[in-house]
């Protein structure tokens, strides 16, 4: 057994090293400004490390350099919905989203209100629920059995109304099927095709929401601009 | 070095300049300043050579029907480029139709042909036919030998075109005269803006000084454009005359009259003798300057007629016409400009026609059309082309087609309209690979205290791996079963609340009175006890109400009668201790504390409500 052990710690140990040269030659090649290389040696990294933020912030910083603001913004996105108190992500992600026109704070929404809104992840929000019900559920029980601590109880059951239509809010949000436009422009079509009239030519880095989808063609909204319409879905890049 | 260098550029100069001149290719064209003449007129043939350099000539091809008596050569050089003139001056032999062949030319290990061009020539009266030399406004050698050539008849032959006719028979009424001008047109009634021939011919017989100015003709309501000058000679009653015409392309500008007035001549004659070139050059004569005018000629323009004309009709007038439309690319990225040309070629006069047109164009942003128009000559005649130039912007990807594009023009022959159009066209637009929104790195801002914000970048990489990213309250997340336990264990204690609602009730009651009668020292206070517990546990106040009703009240809600018996017994005990104070050395505070307790006990063991 210990001889298991012993093993198992010195593979774990040589994966990690492995995995952090790689990252150091793709620090190296980001410093020297060959972006695309970096962006490759990310990219495959990402393979083994499936939904690591830092690996995706970095694959947006690459991309931003190398003018994709659209992609950009689509790795920002998805590093901030897994890290969202990261400092450096909401940074970037702002300062990307403002280069393609777009907020990540919407207008007249307070930001310390936005940090608050974001600052837990849906899975650690959830958690915060399952913690404040469990509290709730022995308090409302003692009180049914013992008719003991009934204030507290309903403290208890306020504050799991409050976490769970915070939770609620979070989870509409992220059900939303958000895409960026990745193309450098992408136009807005009447229908799903090339034959329909375009309404509107839209900038790379807008985020935009899908409703529908025929064929390879998106039926999305702009919630910025207030337009709807069709995007050949090789202009996007899903979140 | 000036002196060292100098040779060379003067050798390799040449050889420079040869291999520059040869950059460009070769053309060679060939033309005439009429095809269709008399016996006795002079046809010009013009051999243009561009873009060869060095000597050579062409080798014009077997002319049986032809006398070449005389030939010129011109070489112009601008700017590296060779253009060589070959200028022939004939004389037709006989009349019908008579060919000029292809006329060759070896340059540069190539060889290069012009194509055949047609000649038909018309019987000129007696007139000899073997005409060595043409008359020279200054030569008194051709007048003289002019003067051995028979009389021509009074009038033109009947095959002559309507211009040369007119001009003939017009002239042949001027026989008792050596100077005279004469003026006709191809067709006195045309259509606004179809072209006619006006041609003004100056006659002479005897010869005159060099420098005879020529006024062109005044015109009303008509444009003129001149389209060619030649020589020829014509017999009128046994006299020879040589004669300058002037021919014009003109069209009438509005329906109703339009007049062609007169145009003059300005001569000096010389007499019989001919001038020395010193003369000539002096004007050493003692003649004064006369003055001859040719006729005015009137047309009747009509206007073309309005049923029938098409919508893309813009006043051309004429037949034989051609349209193309092109486009400078075929595929491009939206919101890139694309030139649009249409060109317009035929015989009449474009100049003066309306604008294209365009239909409407889904897809595109369309700009103004600006046109442009002119004119060439082409053989003895007048050939117009009108371009019209637009920009369009394709504002989406996709693959669009330019409608075929619809021009009209009346034909004068047909007496119809006739609509020409150009080939559909398509073009593949790709979506746009620049982006809107630029990013601006230089948005400086003063941050007081001696910070200036130069600009704004993104943040730098992260050297690391996130870490595990399993917070605690994301490893709670996952413990769903916990959460149901918890809700299970609030249903259960739900239904147990709900199932002994009232012996837990009972249960709190007793506990509440029995906390009351611990501290009771007073038949009151174990009054107040005994009252709390029965609110409580059956939900009936004793406050102000007879016994009698508490006792039913209590039967109401179940409680056994012996207990309620036992109630009766102890509670006129305690209000004979409260009321009856005289009675109260009977009454044991304590004793009846004990009581009120064993009876709620009992009630609390058996009573239901």
């Amino acid at each position: 057994m210990k001889k298991l052990f012993v093993t198992l710690g010195l593979i774990l140990g040589t994966a990690l090293w492995i995995f952090s040269a790689d990252m150091q030659t793709a620090g190296n090649l980001y410093r020297e400004g060959k972006f695309a290389a970096a962006l490759g040696e990310y990219e495959q990294l990402l393979s083994s490390y499936p939904n690591n933020p830092h690996l995706y912030y970095n694959i947006g910083n690459c991309y931003f350099k190398m003018g994709s603001t659209g992609l950009a913004v689509a790795n920002y996105y998805r590093a901030f919905r897994l890290a969202p108190r990261d400092g450096d992500i909401r940074h970037n992600l702002t300062l990307a989203l403002q280069n393609a026109g777009e907020r990540l704070v919407p207008a007249g929404m307070p930001e310390v209100l936005h940090k608050f809104f974001f600052g837990l992840r849906t899975d650690e929000l959830k958690g915060l629920l399952f913690l404040a019900l469990w509290v709730f559920c022995s308090l409302a029980s003692l009180w049914l059995i013992k008719h003991r601590l009934g204030r507290t109880a309903i403290s208890a059951l306020a504050i799991v109304v409050l976490l769970a239509a915070w939770y609620g809010w979070r989870s509409k949000i992220e059900k939303v099927q958000l895409a960026v436009v990745a193309a450098p422009v992408a136009e807005l079509r009447s229908g799903p095709g090339s034959n329909f009239p375009a309404s509107a030519s839209i900038a790379q880095g807008h985020l935009l929401t899908i409703q529908d989808s025929k064929d390879d063609w998106y039926d999305v909204v702009v919630k910025s601009e207030g337009l709807q319409g069709w995007i050949q879905a090789q202009s996007l890049e899903k979140i | 070095m000036f002196k060292r260098f100098f040779p060379l550029f003067c050798l390799f100069f040449p050889l420079a300049a040869h291999a520059a001149l040869d950059l460009n290719g070769v053309t060679m064209t060939a033309s005439v300043n009429k095809t269709s003449l008399t016996t006795e007129d002079e046809l010009t043939l013009t051999v243009t050579v561009d873009g060869a350099a060095g000597n050579f000539t062409p080798q014009l091809p077997s002319l049986p029907a032809f006398n070449v008596y005389a030939r010129s050569t011109a070489k112009q050089i601008n700017n590296f480029h060779a253009v060589s003139t070959f200028e022939y001056i004939m004389l037709p032999r006989f009349p019908g139709k008579a060919v000029i062949g292809p006329i060759t030319l070896e340059y540069g290990n190539k060889t290069y042909k012009t194509d055949p061009i047609t000649i038909t020539v018309y019987r000129a009266g007696a007139a000899p036919k073997n005409a060595s030399s043409t008359p020279k406004p200054n030569g008194s050698s051709s007048a003289s030998s002019a003067a051995t050539r028979k009389a021509a008849p009074a009038q033109a032959p009947a095959d002559m075109p309507p211009l040369e006719r007119d001009l003939y028979n017009l002239a042949a009424r001027n026989g008792d005269k050596d100077y005279f001008m004469v003026a006709a047109v191809s067709q006195k009634n045309p259509y606004v803006n179809q072209t006619v021939t006006l041609g003004v011919r100056f006659y002479y017989s005897r010869p005159f000084m060099d420098n005879a100015p020529y006024t062109d003709p005044n015109i009303s309501n008509l444009f003129m454009e001149s389209v060619s000058s030649s020589e020829g000679r014509q017999t009128i009653d046994g006299k020879t005359y040589g004669y300058i015409e002037r021919r014009y392309a003109v069209s009438g500008v509005t329906a109703g009259q339009a007049q062609a007035g007169a145009a003059s001549v300005k001569y000096v004659p010389t007499g019989s003798v001919r001038l020395s070139v010193f003369d000539r050059m002096f004007a050493a004569v003692s003649q004064e300057a006369q003055t001859v005018k040719s006729n005015t000629v009137k047309l009747n323009v009509r206007s073309t007629p309005a049923n029938g004309k098409p919508k893309s009709f813009y006043g051309a007038v004429g037949s034989g016409y051609s349209i193309s439309a092109s486009l400078d690319r075929n595929e491009v990225e939206a919101g890139e400009a694309v030139n649009l040309t249409v060109n317009v070629n035929g015989p009449g006069n474009l100049k003066p026609t309306s604008d294209l047109k365009l239909p409407a164009l889904p897809g595109f942003k369309v700009y103004d059309v600006a046109s442009s128009a002119g004119t060439v000559p082409n053989n003895g005649g007048l050939k117009s082309y009108k371009i019209f130039k637009t920009v369009i912007v394709p504002v989406s990807s996709g693959t669009y087609t330019i409608p075929a594009l619809d021009w009209s023009y009346f034909d004068p022959a047909a007496k119809g309209y006739r609509t020409i159009r150009t080939k559909p066209l398509e073009i593949k637009v790709i979506p746009s690979s620049k982006t809107d929104t630029g990013f601006d790195f230089g948005a400086r801002m003063d941050l007081g205290n001696g910070f200036r914000q130069l600009g704004q970048d993104i943040r730098y990489l992260k050297s690391d791996l996130a870490q595990d990213d399993a917070t605690f309250l994301a490893k709670l997340a996952a413990l769903n079963i916990v959460s149901y336990l918890f809700m299970a264990l609030l249903l259960f204690a739900g239904i147990f609340a709900l199932l002994d609602k009232q012996s837990l009730a009972g249960k709190r009651a007793l506990a509440r009175a029995k906390a009351q009668l611990k501290k009771a020292w007073t038949e009151e206070a174990v009054s107040d006890a005994l009252d709390t517990y029965l609110y409580v546990r059956y939900g009936v106040h004793t406050a102000s109400l007879p016994l009698r009703d508490i006792s039913a009240a209590l039967k109401r809600r179940g409680c056994p009668a012996d207990l309620v018996q036992r109630f009766e017994n102890l509670w006129q005990r305690l209000d004979a201790a409260r009321f009856a104070p005289a009675e109260l050395q009977n009454q044991n505070t304590a004793e009846l504390a004990q009581l009120a307790a064993e009876l709620m006990k009992e009630m609390d063991k058996g009573g239901r409500s």
